[in-house]
């Protein structure tokens, strides 16, 4: 069985920050991504890095040029081995993590896992909510910014939010008409036949050819809870999602989580806990983890520390 | 678009050109039929971007209902976008790759395989 210093699951802003710093100690890193590029939602979710970098070691610009400037920083290092279109499909005792590519199977153990493995969508369901032309606002963002196609030209958005605001601006530039946005799935419905055609909210009838469900997104930490890690559901966090201790480690020792997978965060949060899990999983000393907690703290947000603070780890969970 | 007479169905659906992103790329074009029509796809694309970029929004039918479900997720998680790739059923169409000649075809149900299948 192959063997590495640091795996980390998920090459998103928060697994490439992880990988990073996990890399730059001097392990042996292993960075896994079940898609053909790294850069995870900076592909779909091209304006958050506009402005502002969040702390990652590139200049700001669409989501896809920060990825890729990302990419050839990750290639400069010679023990940081990157492995895409490859799907971590289970994490068992002792960290051995199970991967699976088109032609290739195995499985890898490693001293420490970050499982940065980001978000799902939250599809609340309503009336209609099967036709197709119904779907989740990743999806129209996938669609619209990497596949580069429009899956309508009529549009209603459903939810409120700063993810639905993101869409929205997102649609502003594609040419395309948002003919009505509603907040909840109360008294919401999508109807057409076959397809969708109409939404209707009370007794308002749209005529529309898509519609995305912009309600959020929950965290997806699967692999930790495969893994025996403990965890509870924290709202604040956006949904189940596991305790950890400060650096990001789960009950399962060498095992952390960081970025949304351990509670939906903002861009500078989810890169901040990356930096701090990758330098904890290879072992960093107290001065640089202190540092790195420390930075942590300045870019989190009230909301952010608080849910940390509740869904910490205790040491009466944690074994070591 | 701003040709009159243009209605939604029939506007473009691929954005050749976007502020941020910019122009398309080019890649090689590859041929692909679904339902044994012809289309043509960009090599590397998901089969579900190649089709809804031709107009197709309907992947399959459900076993019971026979309601029309379409890409969901878009992301490979719901399998909404189940459809049968040269033979092979329950294929995720928004997470693979068009090849050149790649034959597509609705899925009714649970679908059927063909012989030469296992
Ligand atoms: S649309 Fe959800 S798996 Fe393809």
């Amino acid at each position: 069985m192959r063997t590495v210093d640091v795996a980390i699951v998920g090459a998103g802003p928060a697994g490439i920050a992880a990988a990073l710093a996990a890399a730059e100690s001097g392990v042996r890193t292993l960075l896994i991504d079940e898609s053909p590029k790294v850069g995870g939602h900076l592909h779909w979710r091209i304006s958050q890095t506009l402005t502002d970098n969040a702390g990652l070691p590139v200049a700001t610009g669409p989501g896809p040029q920060v990825a890729a400037e990302l990419e050839s920083l990750l290639a400069s290092f010679s023990n940081l081995t990157l492995s895409l279109n490859t799907v971590a499909w289970g994490l068992f005792e002792d960290r051995v993590l199970a991967l699976a590519s088109e032609d290739h199977a195995e499985e890898v153990q490693a001293d420490a896992i970050i499982l940065t493995t980001g978000s799902t969508d939250i599809a609340a369901p309503f009336p209609g909510w099967t036709l197709p032309g119904v779907l989740t606002a990743r999806a129209a963002q996938t669609f619209l910014h990497v596949h580069r196609v429009l899956p309508g030209h009529r549009w209603a958005i459903l939810g409120e939010g700063d993810d639905a605001d993101e869409l929205a601006g997102d649609l502003a530039r594609c040419d395309v008409e948002i003919v009505v946005r509603h907040g909840s799935v109360d008294n919401f419905r999508a109807s057409g036949t076959n397809r969708l055609a109409h939404v209707e909210i009370e007794d308002d009838v749209y005529e529309v050819d898509a519609l995305a469900i912009a309600m959020g997104r929950q965290p997806d930490a699967e692999l930790a809870f495969q893994a025996q890690a403990r965890g509870a559901f924290v709202r604040v966090l956006g949904g189940y999602t596991p305790f950890r201790d400060l650096n990001g480690q789960t009950s399962e020792v060498g095992v952390y989580v960081a970025g949304d997978a351990a509670g939906i965060a903002t861009l500078p949060e989810l890169v901040a806990e990356g930096q701090l899990a990758g330098k904890a999983a290879a072992g960093a000393g107290d001065a640089e983890l202190t540092r790195a907690q420390g930075l942590l703290n300045t870019v989190a947000n009230r909301r952010r520390r608080e849910a940390i603070e509740r869904s910490r780890l205790t040491d009466s969970l944690n074994p070591s | 678009m701003t040709d009159s007479g243009d209605s939604t169905a029939i506007r473009g659906r691929r954005l050749n050109e976007h502020e941020l992103l910019g122009p398309l790329p080019d890649v090689e074009p590859v041929e692909i039929t679904v339902d044994g029509q012809p289309f043509s796809a960009r090599s590397g694309e998901p089969i579900a971007a190649a089709l809804m970029a031709n107009g197709i929004d309907i992947c399959r039918a459900m076993p019971e209902s026979g309601e029309s479900r379409g890409v969901f997720c878009g992301v490979g998680r719901c399998s909404d976008c189940l459809m049968i790739v040269d033979g092979v059923l329950n294929v995720r169409t928004c997470v693979t790759p068009v090849t050149e000649g790649m034959r597509v075809e609705t899925q009714h149900g649970l679908g059927q395989w063909e012989d030469s299948q296992p």
